[in-house]
C-alpha cells in the first residue's frame, strides 16, 4: 500500500509540475465522464439527461439538416439535422470502451503469455517468441481489419480485432522484465526459503512487472484508439447505430464539400484524446523510470 | 558476413511458416460453415458441394492447408469470388498503385524529417526545437485517416489545387500522376515524419556527446562538416532499422490511406473484399503484406551490416 502512494504522489507531484501534462489528464477525465455520462443516460434514462441538456443524439430533423456551426447547434448539425456535439460526446462511450476493453485484455493475454514464457524459459520461451515475431510480421492494422472483416461486426470481435497482435508487445516487455527479475537476490531468496512458483511469480516478479505494465498501457491507449476510430471509419465498427468517432467521420468524408464541421470535429475529438493519453504516458514513463531522462541526455 | 546473412534467412522460414499458418486459418474466423460463408446465404446443396470440392473444404484441415501452401508457392492464388477474375492479376493491378504510393511517401517523410530532427538536436532546447518537438508530438496522435480529409477539404476545396481523388500512373504522366500521388503521400509521410526526426533527434543527440565530435571539433573543422560527415552519417545506422521498420506503418496505414484518397491499391482492394465478402481476396493480401514486411526488414537488417562494419555478427 505504501509503495503505491509514493508512486501516486510522485504522480501528481509531476503532474502539477507540468501544466501541459495536467490539461491533458483533466482532458482524459472528462472524457472518461462524458462516456460514463452517456452510458448511464443511454441505458438508464432513454437519453433524458442529454436531451435536457443539449440535444438528443438520435434525433432527426429536415429541416435543420447540415446547419453550419452556430449558438444554437454548436458544433453544427449532420446530414439527417442531429446535433453534432451530442453525437460527439455519445462517441466518447463507444471508442472509450472499446479501448480500454481491447488494452485490457491485450494487458491481461500478454503479461499471462509473458510471464509464463519468461519464467519457464526453454522450449515454451523459443515457441512463445516465435510466435511473437511472426504476429509482428503483420503491419498496422491489416490483421485488425481482416479479423474484424472475418467475424463480422460486434463489440466483442473489434475488441478481439484490437488485442489481436497488440497482446504481443506486452508479452514481450513482460518478458524482459521477468528474465531481468528472475535472477535477482530476492527472488532466489524467496525460492530458497522455500516459495512456490506461483507465489514467487505473484508476490515477487508480477508487483515488479506493474510499472512497465502501466505505462505501456497508457501508451497503448492512443494507438488502440486511432485503430478503432480507423476500422469504424472503413465501416467495421462495433455498432452502426451507435455514433462513434470514427464512424462519423466516414460520414462527414461524404460531406466534405459541403459540411466540413462533420469531418472536423469529430476527428479533433480522436486527436485530442490520443494526445492527452500520448501525454500521460510520457509523464508515467518519467516516474517511473527516472534514470530515462538521463539516457534521453536532457 | 555471408554466413550472417544465410542464417539470417534462415530465420524466415519459421516466420513464414507460420504468417502462412494464420492467414490460412483467417477464413476459419467466419462463423459458420466456410463453404456457406463464401457463397452467401442463398447458395444451393450443390453450389456449397462445388466450392468445397473446388477448395479442399472436404477434406481433413491439414491437407487443406498443404494444397493452399503448394498453390500459393506457385503463384496459383485461386480465383475472386466477386468478379471471378485471377487473384494474381487483380494484385499486378493494384500492386503498383501502393507501391508507388509507398515509395512517395517515404521520400517525404526522410525529407522533413531528416533535417528537423538533426536541427532539433543541434540546437537542443531551443525555441525551434521546442516547435519540433510540439509537432512530432501531434503527429504521433493524428490519425492519418483524418489528416487526409482535412487535406481534401484544404487542397482541394478551398484552394482547388490538387485533384480530390483517383489515381493516374506516375510512370505514364508524370505531373498528373504527382499531382494525385501528392496529397496521400503527404499525408502518409506526415505521420511518419514524427518518427523519423524522434528517432533522428535522439540518435544525434547521443553521437554529438561523443569523443570523437570534440576531435573534430578541436582539430578546427567547420561546424557544418561536423555535423553532417561526422555525426549525421553515423545516426544514419540506427535509422535504417527504424525505417525498416516504418516501412511496415506505411503499408498498413496505407490501407486506410487508399480509402480516404480512393486509391485503386492494395489496402484499398483488402478493404473492398472484405465488404464483398470476397474472403480468398483477403487471406492473400494479408499474407501479401505479411511476407512484403518480412523481406523489407531482412534487407534492412542485411544493410546495416554493410553500413556498420564494427558490429561482428555470430
Amino acid at each position: 500500500m505504501f509503495e503505491k502512494n509514493t508512486f501516486l504522489y510522485r504522480f501528481f507531484k509531476t503532474l502539477c509540475q507540468n501544466r501541459l501534462a495536467l490539461s491533458a489528464f483533466l482532458l482524459v477525465l472528462l472524457f472518461t465522464f462524458f462516456a460514463l455520462l452517456s452510458f448511464i443516460d443511454m441505458f438508464f434514462f432513454n437519453e433524458k439527461i442529454i436531451s435536457s441538456l443539449l440535444y438528443s443524439p438520435s434525433r432527426m430533423s429536415v429541416l435543420e439538416k447540415l446547419q453550419p456551426p452556430s449558438w444554437k447547434h454548436i458544433l453544427g448539425t449532420d446530414q439527417l439535422g442531429r446535433d453534432l456535439l451530442a453525437r460527439i460526446i455519445y462517441g466518447s462511450m463507444v471508442s472509450l470502451v472499446v479501448c480500454i476493453l481491447a488494452v485490457g485484455l491485450s494487458g491481461i493475454t500478454g503479461t499471462v503469455i509473458g510471464l509464463i514464457a519468461g519464467y519457464s524459459g526453454g522450449l515454451i520461451d523459443d515457441i512463445v517468441m516465435r510466435i511473437v515475431d511472426i504476429m509482428l510480421a503483420f503491419p498496422g492494422i491489416i490483421l485488425a481489419i481482416a479479423v474484424a472483416g472475418f467475424l463480422g461486426p460486434g463489440f466483442f470481435s473489434i475488441v478481439l480485432a484490437l488485442a489481436v497482435k497488440s497482446w504481443v508487445i506486452y508479452a514481450r516487455l513482460i518478458r524482459s522484465r521477468v528474465l531481468e527479475i528472475k535472477n535477482q537476490e530476492y527472488v532466489r531468496a524467496a525460492y530458497a526459503m522455500g516459495a512456490g512458483n506461483a507465489r514467487i511469480i505473484f508476490r515477487h516478479i508480477l508487483p515488479n512487472c506493474i510499472s512497465t505494465l502501466i505505462v505501456q498501457a497508457a501508451m497503448d491507449m492512443g494507438t488502440i484508439m486511432i485503430a478503432e476510430a480507423g476500422l469504424s471509419f472503413i465501416g467495421l465498427g462495433p455498432q452502426p447505430s451507435l455514433p462513434s468517432w470514427g464512424n462519423m467521420l466516414s460520414t462527414g468524408r461524404n460531406y466534405i464539400t459541403n459540411g466540413w464541421w462533420l469531418s472536423v470535429f469529430p476527428g479533433l475529438a480522436i486527436f485530442l484524446t490520443v494526445l492527452c493519453f500520448n501525454l500521460i504516458g510520457d509523464i508515467l514513463q518519467e516516474v517511473f523510470d527516472p534514470k530515462l531522462k538521463n539516457k534521453k541526455g536532457e | 558476413m555471408a554466413r550472417y546473412i544465410v542464417g539470417r534467412c534462415l530465420q524466415l522460414v519459421p516466420t513464414l511458416l507460420g504468417i502462412s499458418i494464420i492467414c490460412f486459418f483467417l477464413i476459419r474466423l467466419v462463423p459458420g460453415d466456410p463453404a456457406l460463408a463464401i457463397l452467401g446465404i442463398s447458395a444451393t446443396p450443390d453450389d456449397i458441394e462445388y466450392i468445397r470440392e473446388l477448395y479442399g473444404l472436404d477434406k481433413p484441415v491439414f491437407i487443406q492447408y498443404i494444397i493452399w501452401v503448394k498453390k500459393v508457392l506457385c503463384l496459383d492464388f485461386g480465383k475472386s469470388i466477386y468478379s471471378n477474375e485471377d487473384i494474381s492479376g487483380i494484385l499486378i493491378s493494384r500492386v503498383p498503385v501502393s507501391f508507388q504510393l509507398a515509395l512517395l511517401s517515404m521520400f517525404i517523410s526522410l525529407s522533413i524529417s531528416m533535417p528537423a530532427g538533426i536541427i532539433s538536436a543541434v540546437k537542443r532546447n531551443s525555441f525551434l526545437d521546442r516547435l519540433i518537438c510540439i509537432f512530432t508530438t501531434a503527429g504521433i496522435s493524428i490519425p492519418g485517416f483524418w489528416l487526409g480529409i482535412i487535406l481534401i477539404y484544404v487542397f482541394g476545396v478551398v484552394f482547388p489545387v490538387f485533384p480530390l481523388y483517383g489515381f493516374v500512373n506516375i510512370f505514364s504522366d508524370f505531373t498528373e500522376g504527382l499531382k494525385h500521388l501528392f496529397l496521400p503521400a503527404f499525408t502518409l509521410g506526415l505521420s511518419l515524419a514524427s518518427f523519423t526526426c524522434r528517432m533522428t533527434r535522439a540518435g544525434m543527440i547521443g553521437v554529438l556527446n561523443e569523443n570523437y565530435i570534440i576531435t573534430a571539433r578541436a582539430k578546427g573543422l567547420k561546424e557544418a562538416t561536423v555535423i553532417t560527415k561526422h555525426a549525421f552519417r553515423n545516426t544514419l545506422i540506427p535509422l535504417t532499422t527504424v525505417i525498416g521498420i516504418q516501412t511496415g506503418t506505411v503499408l498498413g496505414g496505407s490501407a486506410l490511406i487508399e480509402v480516404v484518397f480512393a486509391l485503386p491499391g492494395l489496402g484499398r482492394l483488402l478493404v473492398d473484399s472484405i465488404f464483398t465478402r470476397d474472403y480468398p481476396v483477403v487471406q492473400i493480401i494479408v499474407l501479401l503484406y505479411a511476407i512484403m514486411f518480412v523481406l523489407i526488414n531482412l534487407l534492412s537488417d542485411i544493410l546495416y551490416t554493410f553500413l556498420d562494419p564494427r558490429i561482428v555478427y555470430s
